[in-house]
């Protein structure tokens, strides 16, 4: 159980950056964080093309839409 | 009379409806069947053979009695182990299921109960339906039953590997990043992956929701169209299932395709190995024989399209599996376990600026990609179909490149929510692969009817694992 980890291993976990609850060796959560990484840069690119308006509901309203007999 | 594993789920139907043959015969043809097919495919989870003769034999006296009705009435089918059925578990391909059976039948089970199928088996997938190749790290990987050494392609192995080897003539899967697409090109069958929300997913296992989609695989594009128009509709269990009328998929099949304009994006396509641009030039020459026009198109940037769509994917998956991941980690297998840990890493914001900016992208999709276009074509697998042994590479440091490079063509259709007709390669000889015919939201009457003249040249018969008796 994540409780149950002993502290230094979440410590280890923290220090290497994100989900410090997750038991991982630390060469995958280098891993995942540098993976991360990259696609934020993505969303982060994204973020400031998208107007204040965009919502989450917009693609489902979309689809609707388009939706013809 | 045809062989039972040359038939679609319809002419079965409507042998069993004639008396031309009993469902009792043909669930046992299909449950003898697909032994020896899992024998080699690894594809059946649970074979519920007793059960389903019993249902059979209750068809075959509703069908003396004359008051069967349903259109796959007595016709035996499989599905992806991952569908809610009351009183059974589901194992979702996975060890941590081990308890609660279902208390309800998941949407999709009861409408084709409803139309009269039967299940005889629960059949394979990833653990979780999380991996595109069938590598199943807990329950044993999917082979291919064209070369077992081969990927099945995943999710849905079993089903894909249990239509190819003609034990059943159709089943269910489910396609989040390419699972319905991916197996059925490494099988060398059909599947139809539907727009989001055109089937509901009410009592489905989900794995990522704002991509879950569930649709059908099938060795004829008739049994596709038959199935979808029994699964489409809206349900008050999923309030993301469409409201939109549902065609009559069948009479559609028989819509003139002439004159439709089919979008090739050459730059796209040109990432693909020579032999699978080889591949999908010999479809686009077929299709333009049965009267399509190919047109030049180009979809948005597709890194930035993967992109946002594992922005979106990986942290709903995350999500579902949070306390189970947290609690029970060594109860999934390494390569699900590293794909489940990732989406811990990603930011909130990140993820909902990839759903904020969904619409945009599909809305660019539309005006610009089918501005001049019906339908575009695509790869399904990038590569020529893999080994087992190339892939298997649990949840090592190069798990995000291989799975990245094995659903490069199917992952951002998903986030782009557009329905997908996945059609078999002429073969040749030669391994299995596919392509897939891309269209507008709810444009499947249209890809159906395009692939049913496509079955005219390249028909079921010509996909067909060479083990199999004739």
């Amino acid at each position: 159980m994540a409780q149950d980890r002993d502290e230094a291993q979440l410590q280890a976990g923290a220090e290497e950056g994100g989900a410090a609850y997750l038991e991982m060796p630390p060469e995958r959560r280098r891993a995942a964080k540098a993976h991360a990484a990259v696609l934020s840069q993505t969303a982060r690119r994204i973020a400031a093309e998208l107007p204040l308006s965009a919502d989450v509901d917009d693609f489902r309203r979309l689809l609707v839409a388009e939706a013809k007999p | 009379m045809t062989a039972f594993d040359r038939l679609s789920a319809r002419a079965l139907a409507g042998a069993i409806r004639q008396g031309q043959m009993s469902s009792v015969e043909a669930t046992e043809a299909a449950i003898a069947a697909l032994g020896k097919a899992h024998e080699v495919t690894n594809c059946v989870l649970s074979l519920e053979a007793d059960e389903a003769l019993l249902a059979a034999k209750a068809c075959d006296a509703a069908v003396a009695a004359g008051t069967a009705v349903g259109p796959l009435t007595g016709v035996p089918l499989a599905h992806k182990d991952m569908f809610d059925r009351t009183g059974k578990v589901a194992s979702w391909g996975a060890r941590i299921r081990a308890s609660n059976p279902a208390t309800e039948d998941a949407t999709v089970i009861a409408r084709l109960k409803a139309a009269g199928a039967l299940q005889i088996a629960a059949l394979h997938l990833t653990e979780f339906a999380f991996g595109p190749t069938g590598h199943n790290y807990v329950l044993g990987h999917a082979r291919n039953p064209w070369d077992p050494t081969r990927i099945t392609g995943g999710s849905s192995a079993g089903t894909a590997a249990a239509v190819a080897w003609g034990a059943i003539p159709a089943g269910l899967g489910s396609d989040t990043g390419g699972s319905l697409r991916l197996p059925a090109a490494a099988c060398g069958v059909c599947s139809i992956k539907p727009t989001w929300g055109r089937v509901s997913r009410a009592g489905a296992m989900p794995l990522a929701p704002c991509l879950d989609t569930i649709g059908v695989i099938a060795r004829h594009i008739e049994d596709l169209a038959l199935i979808l128009g029994l699964l489409a509709g809206a349900d008050v269990r999923d309030l993301a299932a469409s409201q939109a009328p549902v065609p009559d998929y069948l009479q559609r099949l028989a819509d003139p395709i002439q004159g439709l304009r089919l979008g090739i994006d050459a730059a796209l396509i040109g990432e693909a190995h020579g032999d699978v641009q080889g591949m999908l030039d010999e479809v686009v020459a077929i299709l333009a024989r049965q009267g399509l026009q190919p047109r030049a198109c180009r979809f948005p940037d597709w890194q930035t399209l993967d992109h946002l769509v594992q922005l979106a994917q990986m942290p709903d998956c995350a999500a579902v599996h949070a306390a189970y991941l947290a609690a029970r980690p060594d109860d999934y297998g390494p390569q699900v376990r590293a794909r489940l840990e990732l989406g811990h890493f990603i930011a909130a914001v990140d993820h909902l600026t990839a759903l904020r900016a969904r619409a945009r992208y599909l809305e660019a999709t539309l005006t610009t990609t089918f501005k001049d276009i019906d339908i575009a074509i695509l790869p399904i697998l990038a590569d020529p179909l893999p080994s087992l042994a190339e892939l298997d590479i649990g949840g090592g440091p190069t798990l995000q490149a291989a799975m990245g490079r094995v659903v490069k063509y199917t992952r951002p259709i998903n986030y782009l929510g557009l329905p997908t007709l996945a059609l078999p390669v002429p073969r040749h000889g030669g391994l299995p692969n596919g392509i897939q015919l891309i269209g507008r939201p709810y444009a499947e009457a249209q890809l159906l009817a395009i692939g049913q003249a496509y079955q005219r040249e390249v028909p079921a018969e010509l996909a067909r694992p060479a083990r199999v008796p004739a």
